[in-house]
């Protein structure tokens, strides 16, 4: 197969496992997101791809080859670093055609391949700068042009907009996207950013405390998470402990939740009788619907522009409910409801989210 | 910080950098001057060129400039590269590093002379190395390892003395480089040799160059090592000014530590030109890539 | 496979036996020959001393220069140390708590002593001695040359003690209405404290160790621990005599030394790897 997998990963630390037994397959040319909250081991998995670290358990293949125990340095793969890591005493230039001078290209391929990258990523007028001259939105950009013009067959990306203002993180996002596209390169970005990683993949990977909790396109994940964690972290959906009471057609079961009985629709039985489901904030239908009709009062109004988020408290916890267009201010009643083919069944067992 | 007045800033500044500047600018006058004539202890005094001409016309005066320039040089080269890997090894702390650096810093707290006898005693005619060559059979019979002619002796002590103060500032510098730089270096295929040639000397070239500066001249000027180790049969610059003062020469002891000192002040800037020519501009990839581009440019 | 493990640990034997060689078995040798007995010389037939004595010890206390030499190096080394502090204070002061025009250039100046090759400056200084006739006060000018070559360090290491003190907390204390006295207690002793320490210490040390000065302009006659260490070096060689002698030189300033690196440390990393330049 070409393209990058990697197969049974663990790695410990001392006492301490960053990662178990992580199976990742990106298809050659696909755009793939490992996403996750802080210390889950992002970087750790970066550096086992690229070689950095050893990894305890499992191994690692290059477009079909076993490169487990190949040095960095003879591993087809180019990393952007979430401190760009540009070297301070080369010029834009040398940082560029650093990695062709490793492979020992000749000055006119080399010059060649540099006024490609400089013409893409638009840096001709500094490439006799020093990095310290540059601003960080350029600097990431030759960071970036630096892991891009050894045209590697597995491009890795760690948090490389995490420096970056808002504004410049949007527009170098699309950048880093249609180059990707343009080379047809193989890639593996990280980031702890859910939006970006809806906006940019091919495919996520949701990683939690070394371990993987869901892999598919940005679609599966956001409107069928698996795990109370994926609802969570991708679009922080609705979760609430629901008892199956009967199931009413073949793929609708009858519920009763904190909000009361409600009709879920799911092509996958629920795994036990008291099981966890999930909403999105933004699936519902504003007014009374026979279906799955809920009243409650609005305690806070939060205007976030595009959308309004309202939220109500239901047994002390406190649910939200989106809107693009609303009138409905704090202390009101509001009544909504949420369609079937709206809620899913999440995987994880009660006891254990209780614990 | 504020800014008094001068008048103040120069009262405070006297007894020391005055006492610094009169003390030291006595010394280099009169070494200068005495080496032209001027202020004889004995007869007359004069200008004169007298002195430097019969130096210059002795075979003895170039010996000793070579023999120190060889000592220094390779005093600081040797110390330097022994000192790199070392460096780089104990970048990172792990188990025991802490130990490793305290045993290999030492020498820096043990006395040249001591060190000078610590070494004799282990060369001498009866003793280890002896002993052990003469027990692996490498050697029939004991040999005179003392004072060797080739120096090689001297040069260890040097190295052996010297190195822990390069080894002190290589360790800082490399230290300061961040581990994401070299990573990034290996990412794009750099091997050992190049990261240390391409990324880790031309970020520590700064104290590459101070620790050759610093162990050049303190070398180049040693007299200790020099009249215990070294060769027999050839004088250090030190020792050459010493021999000329003990029989009250001083004209030309004055022209021996004039031409140290000249020596210590272009040798020094020669070491760190150098070091930073050859790692941080690199003069010969850069005549190589403008000549590249050059009929690349030529080619469109 | 080779794991960068296996490869610190073989790396790590191998150091530690290199370590051994060049440290231990060198002051083994040293201190074995410091107690060989004149009566049963050590030949190269045994491996240790066939007599353990500390006749060499005793004896070179009683006949020779040591009492002198140690009297001379021992009061030389703590007035150096004292006056090199007192005279390098306004200036540490002045770099450290000012800015001024050609303060860098100053800094330079304060570094003279340590690049000019202290033997030319040893001999060059007796001759300065001869001119204006002060030659024979040895104790004296030696002490003097001393004081001034010391000064780049304390200079060095009190500006940066002196950089430490807080504007924030000498005002502070004089906001709560501090006399001068109470300042310094409260906002400058505590920042320059280690740094006063270092210097005394380290003049002491240098004082202690120098030999160019001491053996250029104390010849002939006047001794230090350091030339007696020398002298026994050179022509009546007795390798038991000179590894006493050596043992004495070595072991306080080792000691003095394992004290100044652990003041250092505490006090300011940085000053630590800066200590020599
Ligand atoms: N060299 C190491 N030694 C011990 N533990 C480590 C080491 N490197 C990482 N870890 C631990 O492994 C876990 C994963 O770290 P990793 O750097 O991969 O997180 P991350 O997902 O990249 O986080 P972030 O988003 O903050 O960059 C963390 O708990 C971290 O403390
Ligand atoms: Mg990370």
């Amino acid at each position: 197969m070409s393209g990058l997998a990697a197969k049974k990963i663990a790695v410990r630390f001392d006492a301490v496992d960053a990662l178990k037994n992580i199976d990742l397959e990106v298809p050659a040319g696909s755009f793939v997101t490992l996403l996750g909250p802080s210390g889950c081991g992002k970087t750790t998995l970066l550096n086992v791809i690229s070689g950095f670290l050893k990894p305890t358990d499992g191994r690692v293949y290059i477009d079909g080859i076993d490169v487990t125990d190949t040095p960095p340095e003879r591993r087809d793969t180019a990393l952007c670093f979430q401190s760009y890591a540009l070297f301070p005493h080369l010029s834009v230039e040398e940082n560029l055609v650093f990695g062709l001078r490793q492979r020992g290209m000749s000055g006119a391929d080399r010059a060649k391949r540099l006024r490609d990258v400089v013409g893409q990523l638009d840096l001709g007028d500094h490439l006799s700068k020093l990095p310290n001259q540059l601003s960080g939105g350029q600097q990431q950009r030759v960071s970036l042009g630096r892991a891009l013009t050894v045209r590697p067959s597995v491009i890795l990306f760690d948090e490389p907009l995490s420096n970056l203002d808002a504004k410049l993180r949007e527009t170098v996002r699309h950048e880093i996207r249609s180059i990707q596209q343009d080379f047809g390169l193989t890639a593996v970005y990280v980031t702890h950013d859910q939006n970006e990683a809806l906006a940019m993949s091919d495919k996520i990977f949701v990683l939690n405390k070394g371990q993987l909790e869901q892999a598919g396109t940005p679609q599966d994940l956001y409107h069928a998470p698996r795990t109370r964690f994926v609802a969570d972290f991708v679009g922080s959906a609705n979760v609430m402990q629901a008892r199956v009471v009967s199931r009413a057609q073949v793929d609708v079961w009858q519920v009763v939740t904190p909000l009361g009985p409600l009709m879920v629709r799911s092509d996958t039985p629920p795994e036990a009788d008291n099981v966890l489901i999930a909403w999105r904030a933004e699936a519902v239908i504003m007014g009374h619907d026979p279906v799955n009709a809920v009243t409650a009062k609005v305690v806070r109004r939060s205007f976030e522009g595009a959308y309004t988020d309202l939220f109500f408290d239901v047994e002390g916890k406190t649910f939200r409910v989106q809107q693009t267009e609303t009138n409905l201010v704090a202390g009101e009643d509001m009544t909504f409801s949420i369609l079937p083919d709206n809620i899913v069944f999440l995987s994880d067992s009660v006891s254990k989210v209780a614990s | 910080m504020t800014r008094p007045s001068p008048w103040f800033i120069a009262v405070l500044l006297l007894p020391g950098i005055g006492l610094i500047a009169v003390f030291i600018g006595a010394v280099i006058y009169i070494a200068i001057a005495q080496s032209v004539g001027f202020y004889n202890l004995t007869g007359d005094s004069g200008f004169s060129m007298e002195f430097w001409e019969k130096l210059i016309g002795r075979k003895s005066y170039w010996t000793a400039v070579r023999y120190s320039l060889f000592i220094g040089f390779w005093a600081a080269v040797l110390s330097v590269a022994v000192a790199y890997p070392l460096a780089l090894w104990l970048r990172k702390p792990f188990k025991g590093s802490l130990t490793i650096s305290a045993i290999l810093k030492a020498p820096l707290m043990i006395h040249g002379i001591v060190a000078a006898f610590l070494f004799l005693n282990i060369i001498s005619y009866n003793g280890l190395v002896n002993q052990l060559l003469v027990w692996t059979g490498i050697f029939d019979d004991p040999r005179r390892l003392q004072n060797d002619s080739g120096a090689v002796g001297l040069l260890f002590l040097q190295v052996w003395k010297n190195m822990p103060f390069a080894l002190l500032l290589l360790t800082g510098a490399v230290q300061s480089i961040p581990q994401d730089t070299l990573n990034a270096a290996q990412d794009l295929g750099a091997g050992t040799v190049e990261r240390f040639r391409r990324i880790i000397a031309p970020l520590t070239v700064s104290a590459m160059q101070a620790a050759l500066i610093i162990v050049f001249i303190d070398a180049l000027a040693d007299f200790t090592f020099q009249t215990t180790v070294g060769p027999t049969n050839r004088q250090s610059l030190s020792q050459y000014m010493e021999f000329f003062r003990g029989r009250g020469r001083w004209n030309e002891a004055a022209g021996v530590g004039v031409t140290l000192m000249a020596l210590s002040l272009i040798g020094a800037v020669l070491m760190a030109l150098t070091a930073r020519l050859i790692f941080r501009e690199r003069p010969i990839a850069r005549v190589v890539t403008w000549y590249e581009t050059r009929r690349v440019e030529a080619q469109t | 496979m080779i794991t960068p493990h296996i490869l610190n640990r073989a790396l790590m034997i191998l150091l530690i036996s290199v370590a051994i060689l060049w440290l231990v078995i060198p002051f083994t040798m040293a201190v074995l020959w410091s107690l060989v007995d004149p009566a049963l010389p050590w030949t190269p037939d045994n491996l240790l001393p066939p007599v353990i004595s500390t006749y060499r010890w005793s004896y070179m206390w009683e006949n020779s220069l040591l009492k002198p030499a140690l009297l001379n190096s021992y009061t030389l080394a703590p007035l150096a140390a004292l006056l090199t502090f007192a005279i390098s204070m306004p200036t540490a002061f002045a770099i450290g708590r000012y800015d001024f025009q050609g303060k860098e250039a100053v800094k330079l100046v304060a570094l003279l002593p340590l690049v000019v090759p202290s033997f030319v400056t040893a001999i060059f200084f007796t001759s300065i001695l001869y001119q204006i006739g002060l030659a024979q006060y040895r104790f004296a000018t030696i002490l003097f040359a001393h004081i001034v070559l010391f000064l780049p360090y304390a200079i060095r290491i009190m500006s940066v003690s002196f950089e430490q003190v807080r504007i924030d907390h000498i005002n502070a204390a004089r906001d709560l209405g501090a006399s001068p006295w109470a300042v310094f207690r409260a906002a400058y002793w505590p920042a320059v404290k280690p740094g006063v320490l270092a210097t005394l210490l380290i003049v002491f040390i240098k004082s202690v160790e120098e030999f160019a000065i001491a053996y250029i302009v104390g010849q002939p006659g006047f001794v230090t621990i350091p030339t007696l260490v020398y002298a026994s070096l050179g022509q009546d060689f007795n390798r038991p005599n000179a590894a006493v002698l050596s043992l004495i030189l070595a072991f306080p300033n080792v000691i003095l030394m394992l004290f100044l690196e652990r003041l250092l440390k505490s006090a300011n990393p940085a000053m630590a790897s800066g200590k020599g330049c």
